[in-house]
């Protein structure tokens, strides 16, 4: 690719300039202020920015210029051209055209166009490989930069500020910061993801402890509508109930009232029953006393005189008629003779012959037999029979010949016999009984009635209690009939007709019910009020639970957004660093090689061998020391610049092989000493015969190098 | 004539979570309108509201919530169907059960149920879902029984679309809607204003009356019905104070500000919208998600943004950025991971690593 030339319009201190360039060499010269750098600036800007109003255009606006600036530059490819380029800032608009005045007018196109020519459209890359500034150059060699450094920063095609390592180290920190308190342990500063994380265990915890407590709210509430309507059914049920139950115990009440007048009548009306028999029992014994006057009248001392009286009595007639028997029966017996009857004696006389033929037995047996002991018993007991025999005979005899001769015959005295009979009449008169069986049978009447009086008076004194009356128990009878009566009107009213139709089965099932119900109404009332407690309690609302939910929902999204781009922070930066490595490794392998080849002619032999590592390190292998690389900073400053620019070369090589776009050279070897620049501007023949070379200088050492071009400063 | 109001789905105290902090403002919202149905229903001459599904959002909302309906619906003089749905549906813990409900409250319990309104003479039938996975066709055994009165059904379930909606759960089958010969189907399930009619049978889905998720554009409306001797007329009412809308912005050749100007030009205070960026976008079109929320938040209701757009990788050319550089590197590397990828997720990663790290690479401070 070659530039032919440019025009500027209303750019930095030119209004209207255009300079015409050669193959080759060619070194624009001027001084201080003749505007290379302007120039030099205009190339860049015309080959590669787009042409819109931005900060980084505006200042190469013309001082006093409402118009920004126009560039044309015109280059030609190794395949084709020329081409002009036309970019007019104010209007943003580019042109590019073909020698036969076509425009391509297509950002696209003119794109395609110059990056064919370049070999890019980055004018990043574009000023950090191809333009090769003395300032630089300088930087390097005041030691401000590494040398590798700022080959890296060529190679990761930054310009001059920027670097891989930059965006790897932006990348790491947000990484860090997204991993902070994450992933690594970081609990006074936590990162995002950390926050979030904390914020979403916060708000989940909240959403559960909200979600706990409004189910337990709404649990409350299903627990004290299932109690209020309980509550309704039992007092439905227990209503009726336990009115039933209260008119059952009315209906016991007024029962036992019943019972008790009835049991009160009852007994009063024994009472008073038993009263009038023995009121009766008393007046028939009283009447029947009465009837048995004077007799009923006698006192128990007459009565004793009168029955020993008649004892008396008595016993002299029988005395008297004892002896007159005694007399009779001494007659009798001195009549009759003092043998005892026959029939008396036959049985007696039996027995005492039984007895001596036993004997008799006995003794013949002792005889005959040889059993003494036979013989021996036989003989007793026919002996003992005999003795009986003749006892009885003894007693037959003695009765019927005995004598009393013991008793005495008492002498009777009828006089006294006759007084104490009529005294005896004369008392049974004065009671007007017969005899002393009438007496004793009136008496027995008289104490049999008056038993019965007694009995009855006793049974009437005991039947009637102290203090009260006939009457007064009359008149309590009638009143517990009248109770009595009242109860059992009471019972038969229509609504205790249910209550006393049950049995006491039912009764007690109704009470067990009441009871039940009772224990259950209350049970319900307890909860309710413990219920009414806790919904009285501050409580969390479904509302509030779902406005925590949301809360939750949208730090859940942002968290798994910050992990999102913590995954894509981490990519990025694992596949940067792995670019980078692949590329710096690619760089060492074709850098070293070339760098070492132009750093052997810039120095003209001195230092010829370059190692180049990972990390684009250079090492430059010392003339006095054979054995051991040395870094760079250790070369004197030129060598330092010329080590710089060797790099450099090496670079475009590389990078730009094929396109060959011009080298812009700004001053860059005023530390060189005669004999490394002079072999620095054949080497810059060298390459331009291969390439375009712009030298921009404000010396005099070039102007045979080749085509001058000379700035005079503003136009 | 007989005039109804059909609306479903308003589904009281459902969560937003993707709402953020005006989760709470749309419940409330979701309230108000539903107290603007019934005065709508109340004040403009409707003889019957009919709520085909998903009163509430689920079967535990809010004791102030049920509340709330609970005194709504009784200040109204006309009878009330609702049909519990997918999310109220009629379980052991329905919300229907531990509640009561005013007496011209009717709940559709049975399945299924028949209701005789005499005054009207019309007859309301349909089949409640009885758990959230309540799967069978809701107007299976829903048919006419007397042709001399009005009859209307009400189902909640989707209605099939042969080729583009086929669902296994709650279906409708257009040929159901025929079979059941209804004088009108209100429908309910689906959130958009839709009429579905079958041959001489009108169906129609009201739709919610307010938006419960993004991108329900067809949300905000009830259905009101007039049957008379002329035919079923059908028409919308807008009731919802906010709506729902979509927005896809190809980022192709947009910058940052571009995008977010096209966004605004959206610009409504009452709107939801759901933005998408598609496209290609260049590798060095960086899009600030965050930045282009935060610019644009204030300007809706709610707003989200969402970047579903690819990075154009054909269009790198290997010469302009030379392997040789860690950026030209750096590009293959990431193109590969790309290609790697194994989901969407980890290809949309790997292509913001790919528009970071190469931003980077050139200087700019992207990681801000």
């Amino acid at each position: 690719m070659r530039i032919n030339r440019i025009r500027l319009q209303r750019f930095g201190c030119f209004d209207d300039l255009e300079v015409q360039f050669q193959p080759g060499i060619n070194v624009i010269k001027g001084p201080n202020e003749a505007g290379k750098s302007t120039l030099h600036q205009a190339l860049l800007l015309a080959l590669l920015e787009r042409p819109t109003k931005k900060k980084s255009t505006e200042p190469y606006r013309t001082w006093g210029q409402e118009r920004w600036y126009r560039l044309d530059v015109e280059f030609v490819n190794d395949q084709d051209g020329p081409w002009i380029l036309s970019k007019d800032f104010e209007s943003s608009d580019q042109v590019l055209s073909d020698a036969q005045g076509n425009d391509l007018k297509g950002s696209d196109q003119v794109q395609a166009v110059v990056e064919s020519a370049l070999g890019t459209t980055s004018l990043g890359i574009f000023k950090s490989t191809v333009c090769v500034s003395q300032d630089a150059l300088t930087d390097i060699s005041a030691g401000r930069k590494e040398i590798s450094q700022s080959l890296e920063q060529i190679v990761t095609g930054g310009d001059e500020d920027v670097r891989t390592e930059s965006a790897v180290k932006a990348l790491e920190e947000r990484v860090r910061e997204y991993r902070r308190g994450y992933l690594t342990h970081a609990p006074v500063n936590p990162g995002p993801i950390a926050r979030l994380e904390v914020e979403q265990k916060h708000l989940s915890d909240t959403a559960k402890q909200f979600m706990a407590r409004v189910e337990d709210r709404q649990r409350h509430l299903d627990e004290q509508r299932k109690a209020q309507d309980r509550l309704a059914e039992i007092e439905e049920e227990f209503g009726p109930r336990q009115a039933l139950l209260a008119r059952v115990e009315q209906s016991q009440s007024i029962k036992a009232e019943l019972d008790k007048w009835t049991e009160r009548e009852r007994t009063l009306d024994s009472r008073l029953e038993s009263i009038f028999k023995a009121e009766q029992a008393a007046e028939v014994a009283g009447h029947q006393l009465q009837e048995l006057q004077p007799v009923s009248e006698a006192t128990d001392e007459q009565i004793q005189l009168i029955t020993r009286l008649h004892e008396r009595v008595e016993v002299l007639s029988g005395e008297k008629e004892r002896v007159l028997r005694y007399r009779e029966e001494q007659r009798a017996k001195s009549a009759k003779g003092k043998r005892p009857a026959r029939s008396a004696v036959v049985a007696p006389g039996l027995v005492t012959a039984l007895g001596i033929v036993g004997v008799l037995f006995g003794f013949l047996a002792l005889a005959l037999s040889q059993n003494q002991a036979i013989g021996g018993t036989i003989t007793a007991l026919g002996l003992l029979v005999a003795l009986v025999g003749m006892g009885w005979l003894f007693i037959a005899y003695s009765r019927s010949g005995r004598v009393p001769s013991t008793v005495a015959v008492p002498e009777i005295d009828p006089a006294q016999l006759t007084a104490a009979q009529n005294e005896l009449n004369q008392k049974l008169a004065e009671l007007q009984c017969a005899d002393m069986e009438e007496l004793d049978n009136q008496w027995r009447q008289v104490q049999t009635f008056r038993r019965l009086s007694d009995k009855a008076e006793a049974q009437l004194k005991g039947m009637i209690p102290e203090g009260k009356t006939k009457e007064e128990l009359e008149e309590a009878r009638r009143v517990a009939s009248r109770k009595r009566r009242d109860a059992e009107e009471q019972l038969s009213a229509p609504e205790l007709e249910q209550a006393t139709s049950l049995d006491m089965i039912e009764v007690l099932k109704l009470q067990e019910e009441v009871s039940a119900l009772q224990t259950e109404r209350q049970d319900l009332e307890n909860s309710l009020n413990r219920l009414a407690g806790k919904l009285e309690e501050p409580s969390v609302t479904r509302e509030d639970l779902l406005r925590a939910e949301e809360q939750l929902a949208a730090v859940e999204a942002e968290l798994e957004r910050a992990k999102d781009r913590l995954a894509v922070y981490e990519l990025a930066l694992e596949t940067m660093e792995a670019a980078r490595s692949k590329t710096l490794k690619r760089a060492q392998d074709e850098l070293a090689p070339r760098l070492g080849g132009y750093l052997q002619r810039l120095t003209l032999g001195r230092f010829s061998e370059v190692a180049v590592d990972g990390d684009l390190r250079i090492m430059v292998r010392h003339p006095n020391n054979t054995t051991d690389m040395v870094e760079p900073g250790l070369l004197s400053n030129g060598s330092q610049d010329q080590l710089y620019m060797a790099a450099r070369l090496a670079l475009v090589d590389l990078l730009f092989a094929e396109t060959r776009p011009p080298i812009f050279l700004d001053d860059p070897f005023v530390k060189f000493d005669p004999q490394r620049r002079q072999a620095a501007i054949e080497l810059c023949q060298q390459i331009a015969k291969d390439r375009q070379v712009l030298l921009f200088t404000c010396s005099d050492h070039y102007d045979q190098t080749g085509h001058l071009i000379e700035l005079k400063g503003a136009t | 004539m007989v005039r109804i109001l059909h609306t479903s789905d308003v589904q009281l105290d459902a969560p937003f979570g993707f709402l953020g902090g005006r989760g709470t403002d749309h419940r409330r919202q979701l309230r108000e309108t539903f107290a603007k149905i019934v005065k709508l229903a109340g004040e403009q001459g409707y003889d019957l509201l009919l709520i085909a599904g998903d009163l509430f959002n689920d079967n535990r909302p809010a004791r102030d919530t049920v509340n709330f309906v609970s005194r709504k619906l009784g200040e109204l003089s006309i009878p009330v169907c609702i049909l519990p749905g997918n999310h109220d549906c009629y379980d052991s813990d329905s919300v229907y059960r531990k509640h009561s409900f005013p007496a011209n409250v009717h709940i559709l319990t049975e399945r299924p149920t028949y209701l005789e309104f005499e005054d009207l003479d019309l007859i309301v039938a349909g089949s409640p879902l009885i758990s959230a996975n309540d799967s069978r066709p809701p107007l299976q055994d829903i048919i006419r029984r007397d042709d001399r009165r009005w009859f209307v059904a009400l189902a909640h379930g989707n209605l099939q679309i042969p080729g583009y909606i086929e669902s296994d759960a709650r279906p409708i089958a257009p040929d159901e809607i025929v079979a059941c010969a209804a004088d009108y189907v209100a429908l309910g399930d689906w959130h958009a204003f839709a009429d579905y009619s079958q041959g001489d049978v009108k169906a129609f889905y009201s739709g919610a009356p307010e938006p419960t998720a993004l991108a329900q554009s067809g949300a905000g409306n009830v259905a009101s019905v007039t049957l008379s001797d002329d035919g079923v007329e059908v028409k919308p009412i807008q009731v919802g104070s906010t709506s729902a809308s979509t927005l896809a912005i190809d980022l192709s050749d947009l910058s940052e500000a571009e995008v977010i100007a096209l966004i605004r030009a959206q610009a409504d205070p009452s709107l939801m919208l759901s933005v998408s960026l598609t496209g290609l976008k260049g590798i060095d079109h960086l899009i600030d998600l965050e930045a282009v929320h935060e610019a644009v938040a204030a300007d809706f209701y709610w707003v989200q943004v969402t970047d579903f757009s690819a990075t154009a990788l054909d269009n790198i050319d290997p010469a302009e950025y030379p392997e040789t550089h860690v950026i030209g590197q750096y590009i293959r590397m990431m193109q590969e991971k790309i290609a790697e990828s194994e989901n969407e997720a980890e290809r949309h990663r790997a292509e913001q690593a790919l528009q970071i790290g190469f931003a980077l690479l050139r200087g700019e401070e992207v990681l801000r």
